[in-house]
């Protein structure tokens, strides 16, 4: 059961992408933006992280960050990097689309992560962190008045999330298989 | 002001402080493996990197690749993670030599399969423990260890995101190591928090 089958899904079974050059790999705190129809941005190996894939349909305009955690706590140094905390992120994920031709009232988020994976780490702060960051992504959501038309968050299992920025279409992969959610 | 979080960055000295004090815990770590399977231990590799939070994930050979995971967290005068990580039937090789079982018996990861990988990772997560508290009289105490099978990133999301409160960079001590004939081999991965950092190079009169 461990060894033989985990690998074996690659993107094209999950995505149908094969171009090589349309994917565009999301690292922790990163934030991607593009408005190539063919391209497909991607959070591997999510854990607690939390992966907001944002879209314009109308625009063709995808964005994905990757939240590491819930708060910057108004550290000055946070401000260099927005995209780790989900409460400093989130407007700048919805300025970075809007500069790409995205219209705020058209913005539809799908999210994906905020896993516990590991329970031994119950030190206070690091307790629940998946969890934290879910309740921080939807609260900034909140806040910028944009829905969210999916989700697929909380559990122990790790997650890979791709958006697929022509359709907005977004595909989870756990250990044990795919859901695409159109 | 600043344009990075100022104090994570170790200087020379410090680095070196540092890799000196986890080799110290990882010889110790190997020692107690070797005597826990009654092999020789191999280290292949030992390298201290400090790296951008968003290339953290490639240490492991990939976020999402599958992975077993030996994981313990420490506390006590400072804060961390210790992960053994495996690929799949390398973690089940390990289980047969562990268990004494003809190589190729153990083919799923069940409770007594868990057990045995778990206490592996007490082993050496002790004796690395032990011997950095030893060198600079500190408390530190593990955790019981996690054994899980999935994507090595959401294995190390926790660990990554701890340190990555107070840095934009991860700092890891990473050792491959295996026995000579190759049937256990694996990576050892130390993550220190900030403040463990902090503690160990006040200790060692390095001052902040």
């Amino acid at each position: 059961m461990i060894a033989g089958k985990l690998d074996q899904l690659q993107l094209t079974d999950v995505t149908g992408v094969a171009r090589a050059d349309a994917l565009i790999a999301v690292g922790l705190g990163e934030i991607r933006v593009s408005r190539d129809p063919g391209a497909v941005l991607v959070s591997f190996g999510l854990g607690s992280c939390v992966a907001v894939s944002a879209y314009d349909l109308a625009a063709r305009v995808g964005g994905m960050m990757h939240v590491v955690l819930p708060y910057c706590g108004n550290k000055e140094s946070a401000r260099k990097f927005p995209g780790k905390y989900a409460d400093i992120g989130m407007p700048m994920l919805i300025r970075e689309l809007e500069n790409h031709g995205a219209v705020r009232t058209r913005i539809q988020v799908k999210i994906a992560g905020g896993a516990s994976v590991i329970h031994a780490a119950t030190f206070d702060g690091l307790l629940d962190m998946g969890q934290k960051n879910v309740v921080a992504v939807r609260a900034a959501l909140e806040r910028e008045g944009i829905p969210i038309v999916s989700f697929d968050t909380g559990g122990n299992r790790g997650r890979s999330v791709w958006l697929l920025v022509g359709t907005g279409a977004m595909t989870v992969r756990t250990a044990s298989g795919a859901t695409v959610y159109p | 002001m600043e344009n990075r979080v100022p104090d994570i960055t170790l200087n020379k000295d410090e680095m070196r402080l540092w890799g000196s004090l986890a080799l110290k815990g990882i010889d110790n770590a190997m020692t107690g493996l070797a005597t826990m399977v009654n092999r020789e231990i191999r280290m292949s590799s030992l390298s201290l990197k400090q790296v951008p939070a968003s290339e953290a994930p490639n240490l492991v050979g990939g976020a999402d690749k599958m992975v077993i995971g030996i994981y313990l967290a420490f506390e006590g005068d400072a804060t961390g993670h210790l992960m053994l990580v495996h690929q799949p039937d390398v973690a089940l090789s390990i289980i047969d030599m562990l268990l004494g079982n003809a190589p190729g018996t153990t083919r799923d990861l069940n409770e007594m399969e868990q057990s045995a990988l778990g206490e592996m990772g007490n082993i050496i997560g002790s004796a690395f423990l032990n011997a950095i508290a030893d060198a600079l009289s500190l408390r530190l105490k593990p955790s019981p260890p996690e054994v899980i099978l999935d994507m090595a990133g959401a294995i190390l999301d926790v660990a990554f995101a701890e340190i990555l409160q107070q840095s934009d960079d991860v700092i890891v001590a990473e050792t491959s190591f295996g026995t000579s004939d190759r049937q256990a081999r694996g990576t050892f991965l130390v993550i220190p928090s900030f403040n463990f950092l902090k503690v160990i190079l006040s200790h060692a009169g390095v001052e902040k």
